[in-house]
């Protein structure tokens, strides 16, 4: 895998990790408005680097969730277990 | 109830045979990075392992 | 006929990035034992997902579900572990490390054991229906995690894999927590719906 490749990979880890902490927090504090804000914000970020990195490298979700419009590449590797970082 | 809300009730409201966890609030948080390596982004969450010693227990 | 796909979406990348030191089939048959032993990944993950049903509180069924996919995250974190530390070791190495037995039915596939090779079992979890028993076996469980964590964290002769045992071990402290506060809402959901129903 490129350096950009994991470069942008390890953004994306960072970014879905601040979301899913903050996505745990809300679920017993759904009150939380500025846990609120801060996962929005974060969502959007996350959003766009997803963005970025499957135009490039292809789909991170399968059934739909991500679009493949040239070719079939969910098939490709590598598969997270066999990315060397 | 929480935690704060049963001590402000006097002391003694907390009921037997049961277990209580204080309630977090959510005042800061890590950056993007020094979150994931810490694996959480709530400075109030982490516990290391090994423990590191308490600035307390190193001046005594 | 609309067909309604209602189940887990997967997403091709780790939740923490993977890196091991090199070959060491001694130190993958002891983190093997959070793939398929009690208190390890799919025990979590199995665990929560199945409590969620008969749980009262949405903000329950929210974080089991948010957490036992989580805990999937994190089987998939152990089985890149453990895939890349046997895949280079030598048949020597494999026999070396005892798991000459393991080789003889899997090779070097992953499968649901736990450290001493004992298989998987329903047995390791419970879903007891009563939503107050049901956080206090998850607490239980999440503690478990957790020491086993530390355990593996004193055996590693990996810096690299130790980096990835400590993330995964903070997680566990975290959920402790959240299902902590899941265990405070529905005594007080209880207790409403003892005085106003």
């Amino acid at each position: 895998m490129s350096r950009e490749r994991l470069q942008l990979l390890k953004k994306i880890m960072a970014l879905e990790f601040t979301c899913l902490d903050l996505n745990l927090y809300l679920d017993t504090h759904p009150e939380d408005y500025r846990a609120l804000s801060d996962f929005n914000q974060c969502a959007q970020q996350l959003a766009q680097a997803k963005k970025e990195y499957e135009s490039l490298y292809g789909p991170l979700l399968n059934y739909g969730q991500s679009p493949s419009p040239n070719a079939w590449r969910w098939v490709e590797d590598p598969w997270p277990w066999e990315t060397i970082f | 109830m929480s935690p704060e809300e049963i001590k402000a009730q006097g002391m003694g409201y907390y009921r037997l045979a049961r277990a209580y966890v204080p309630w977090q609030q959510y005042t800061q948080r890590w950056g993007l990075e020094e979150g994931l390596k810490k694996g959480t982004i709530f400075p109030e969450l982490y516990r290391p392992y090994p423990p590191k010693p308490d600035r307390d227990e190193e001046n005594v | 006929m609309n067909e309604v796909i209602s189940l887990w979406v997967y997403e091709k990348k780790l939740q923490y990035p993977v890196r091991v030191n090199g070959p060491n089939p001694w130190l993958a048959k002891m983190i093997l034992t959070q793939y398929g032993g009690p208190d390890g990944e799919l025990a979590a993950s199995l665990r929560y997902l199945t409590q969620r049903y008969t749980m009262p509180l949405p903000r329950a069924k929210a974080l089991l579900t948010n957490i036992g996919t989580e805990e999937l995250a994190h089987m998939e974190i152990i089985a890149a572990l453990v895939y890349n530390l046997i895949k280079d070791a030598s048949l020597e190495e494999i026999k070396r490390a005892g798991l000459d037995g393991y080789f003889t039915d899997h090779d070097r596939a992953l499968y649901f054991v736990n450290a001493s090779g004992a298989p998987w079992t329903a047995a390791y979890i419970q879903s007891k229906g009563d939503p107050i028993t049901e956080l206090y076996e998850n607490m239980a469980a999440e503690e478990k995690a957790r020491s086993t964590y530390e355990y593996l964290i004193q055996l590693s002769d990996d810096p690299d894999v130790t980096d990835i045992l400590k993330f995964l071990r903070e997680r566990e402290i975290v959920h402790f927590q959240r299902f902590g506060e899941a265990l405070e809402l529905t005594y007080d959901y209880l207790e409403r719906k003892k005085y106003f129903y």
